[in-house]
């Protein structure tokens, strides 16, 4: 039986694409009004919300705001305040950090900005949904398995991830007297234009000959764990960090390419 | 949409971005040689594009090897939506 979500209200920053709107989707599936945020130019609006009418989710809001910007925050904040008396549950998903190719993309400038886009969020939108209509119920910070696995091009991103989950358990410690849940979910190898982005339009065909397709994790798993997580039913895990990985991490290994030798394409 | 406006908004979050003048810009390098990182990059061109009301989709900007390309991108769309 799905957890019924009607009349609570969602906030996923970057709610219009990959996982933010996989998220989205399994929440407003249960009823949740969405309000997804989205960067100027990466949406197309009818078709997200022709996405939510197919699951018979209600019809999502969708405000033009940029992560990383102060100003777009407040103005997020204000028109939330101004039209719903809370925030249930916040998606922290939108982040971009600096892509580190070579030693020398390393600046102090660079991980300060990695972190104003990729940590901050959490924190400071958390702090102004508290203060202009109560600490939300659920908090779900999006991290990814980086800062454990060496990942292409990831120095940056993953050091903001570590970071984020660190913030996650403190912050799940100081809202706790306010009956706030906040967790972070760790996710890995899910194919999105996010993903393209970041490793380049070649891994993911490369790829193909060495890790089976059942081990991609789907925007959905995310979604639908995110869903788990604000449905009530697991209100006793708090300040966690849950991975979502359909069980490839422990075999990604010389040992589990040579089992699954049969099922790779051109292994 | 006039070539200069478009070129003129590209510097001024160019110059905000990495704390340099504007006009000393030569458009005929890279966001890159002038010392912007990925993150500038895409903070430079997403604001540039916000500004001036267009939208380019992320594979279309893939190829570009210059500022000038960047320009000639954004003015291209401009036209076309007129």
């Amino acid at each position: 039986m799905s957890p019924d979500l009607a009349g609570r209200t969602a906030l996923i920053t970057g709610g219009t694409a990959g996982v933010g709107l996989a998220t989205g989707l399994a929440l407003g599936r249960s009823g949740a009004r969405c309000w997804l945020t989205y960067r100027w130019g990466s949406a197309d609006p009818d078709d997200v919300r022709r996405q939510f009418a197919e699951v018979g989710a209600p019809e999502p809001v969708l405000v033009q705001s940029d992560v990383g910007s102060a100003d777009d925050q407040q103005a997020l904040v204000e028109q939330l305040a101004s039209t719903v008396d809370r925030v249930d549950v916040f998606v922290s998903n939108a982040a971009n950090a600096v892509v580190i190719r070579e030693l020398e993309d390393w600046s102090l400038r660079g991980l300060q900005q990695s972190v104003r886009f990729a940590v901050w969020p959490t924190v400071g939108l958390t702090l102004a949904l508290r203060e202009a209509l109560g600490a939300p119920r659920y908090v779900v910070a999006m991290s990814s398995d980086g800062p454990d696995h060496y990942t292409v091009g990831y120095d940056a991103i993953a050091a903001t991830k570590a970071m984020l989950e660190c913030v996650v358990r403190y912050l799940a410690t100081r809202l706790r007297p306010e009956g706030t849940r906040v967790n972070a979910i760790r996710s890995r190898g899910i194919r999105t234009a996010s993903f393209e982005a970041v490793f380049g339009p070649d891994l993911e065909a490369w790829s193909r000959a060495y890790v089976p397709q059942r081990w991609w994790v789907d925007p959905a798993d995310v979604g639908m764990a995110a869903l788990a997580l604000c449905s009530g039913r697991m209100d006793a895990v708090n300040g966690q960090v849950l991975t979502i990985d359909r069980g490839s991490a422990f075999g990604d290994n010389l040992m589990r390419l040579f089992d699954d030798r049969d099922l790779l394409e051109g292994a | 949409m006039d070539r200069t406006l478009i070129d003129d908004t590209v510097r001024k979050y160019l110059a905000r971005a990495l704390d340099i003048d504007a006009a000393s810009i030569d458009s005929s390098q890279s966001m890159k040689d002038l010392g912007a990182n990925s993150l500038d990059i895409v903070e430079i061109v997403s604001s540039s594009m916000r500004e001036l009301r267009i939208k380019i989709p992320r594979d279309e900007l893939k190829d570009i090897t210059n500022i000038d390309g960047l320009v000639d991108a954004l003015h291209d769309k401009a036209l076309a939506k007129q």
